[in-house]
């Protein structure tokens, strides 16, 4: 949760690679059909991990739940998008990106209320990253069942998102930790330093003074 | 004669030198223990009116009811906010979007160059709500950009990179200082209300133990024309 630009990018490299490898079709689904296809597929596995995760791990109801839906709704979803796969010919990886599941192994690290916090804002990010990759399809796709996919799970992750943000703004920000080092805090110190020394001298001279001034009255009571 | 004169004089003048040596020694060693601070005043523009539109729906021509039609389309995504600009102390910086971390804290990005955007706020140019942005005073790798935008006055313009190549305008309006003792206030990080933007970060005494400061500093903008 700490690198947030990375879905996007490792996203299109893996598609791209993934693609490049698949079979010619029938029909012609160009280079960013496929793209989308795979993204979009690695996508649902990894938001079907994801949901599974909350169900068993997360301590708030609304979370718990949510993971319910998102298993429930990305099953429905990844099954339209093999089906339209398999009739273009376009062969789909069978698990979510290295970055995906480094993701969410990084949630997974956490317990109780921060394994919420760290699930959801997992969330906010893929699933902004999904809608982009659907817009994308709609700008520069050619297939029309790739598309129909793409508008068909827009509303559904756009849902997820609305969700996931509620989620998250009803569990907060506790704290804004923003300074550790120190430079910027101004210190007295010096000038305290310099301060105390005058000080202390003015309080040295005083003493000396005066016990100079009763050694000369007791000499001059002795004349 | 003479010494009968002198002597008053000369113990005003010792009792005067003890005096104000132990009150310079005093405050001395008061200062130089004192922990090191980032002093902000907390302080607030006088606006003659505010600026929050009165409705942010554009107006709806009368009779054109939209025909019934299936799914509402997806509004286009808002990419993140890319961009901070203060020109008055000469702040020019990354946005990078952050989420929270373990035990709730907002999570910064690590170059003390770069400010945090919080996901789950409002975008800038949105309708309503609030822009959260948080930055560093200073890490231990040294001064943070939030120490320079500290130093702009009140009624400083802001600039948010629309993450479009455009920009949102802001003014700043009021700098607050909250303790960190006490929770920070939810309505900071509210998504609905008059669009502004905030942005958070550290500073009051340095604990140099704990390396942490006691407040938090807030700055809030307005937008602007």
């Amino acid at each position: 949760m700490k690198k947030l630009t990375r879905p996007v990018a490792v996203l299109v490299a893996v598609a791209a690679g993934v693609a490049l490898a698949a079979a010619p079709a029938a029909a012609a689904p160009n280079e960013q059909d496929q793209l989308f296809l795979v993204a979009a597929h690695q996508a649902n596995l990894a938001e079907i991990a994801s949901g599974q995760a909350a169900v068993a791990e997360a301590v708030t109801p609304g979370v718990k739940e949510m993971g319910q839906q998102l298993v429930t709704d990305h099953q429905a979803l990844d099954a339209q998008l093999t089906a339209v796969a398999q009739q273009l010919g376009v062969a789909l990886p069978g698990t979510p990106t290295p970055e995906q599941q480094a993701a969410l192994a990084e949630v997974q690290a956490e317990d109780g209320q921060d394994f919420d916090t760290a699930w959801l804002y997992l969330q906010i990010e893929s699933h902004r990253a999904t809608l982009a990759l659907g817009e994308r399809e709609l700008a520069a796709g050619a297939e029309q069942a790739v598309k129909d996919l793409a508008t068909a799970s827009a509303p559904v992750v756009q849902r997820h998102l609305d969700h996931a943000l509620m989620l998250a703004r009803e569990l907060g920000v506790d704290a804004v930790p923003a300074g550790t080092g120190g430079q910027a805090a101004s210190s007295e110190r010096p000038l305290g330093l310099a301060l105390s020394l005058v000080g202390g001298l003015l309080l040295a001279g005083a003493g000396a003074l005066v016990a100079r001034s009763h050694r000369t009255t007791r000499v001059a009571r002795h004349r | 004669m003479s010494t009968t004169t002198r002597r008053p004089a000369r113990r005003v003048a010792l009792v005067a030198a003890a005096v104000l040596g132990a009150a310079c020694l005093t405050a001395g060693v008061r200062m130089a223990v004192a922990p090191p601070r980032v002093d902000v005043a907390p302080a607030a523009l006088v606006t003659s009116a505010p600026a929050s539109p009165a409705t942010s729906q554009p107006p709806v021509p009368a009779g054109a009811a939209p025909p019934p039609v299936p799914p509402p389309p997806v509004p286009p995504l808002a990419p993140p906010p890319d961009r901070l600009r203060v020109a008055d102390v000469a702040v020019d910086v990354p946005v990078v979007p952050v989420g929270v971390g373990a035990g709730g804290a907002l999570e910064l990005p690590d170059e003390p160059g770069a400010v945090g955007w919080w996901l789950a706020g409002a975008s800038p140019g949105a309708a309503e709500g609030t822009v959260v942005l948080a930055g560093h005073v200073d890490t231990v790798t040294g001064p943070g950009v939030m120490a320079d935008v500290l130093d702009a006055p009140l009624g400083a313009r802001v600039e948010v990179g629309d993450g479009r190549g455009g920009s949102v305008p802001y003014r700043l309006v009021e700098r607050r200082v909250l303790p960190k003792a006490t929770p920070l206030p939810a309505e900071l990080f509210t998504t609905t209300g008059p669009p502004r933007l905030v942005l958070i970060t550290c500073g009051g005494d340095f604990d140099r133990r704990t390396r942490h400061y006691t407040d938090n500093v807030v700055l809030v903008a307005e937008p602007a024309t």
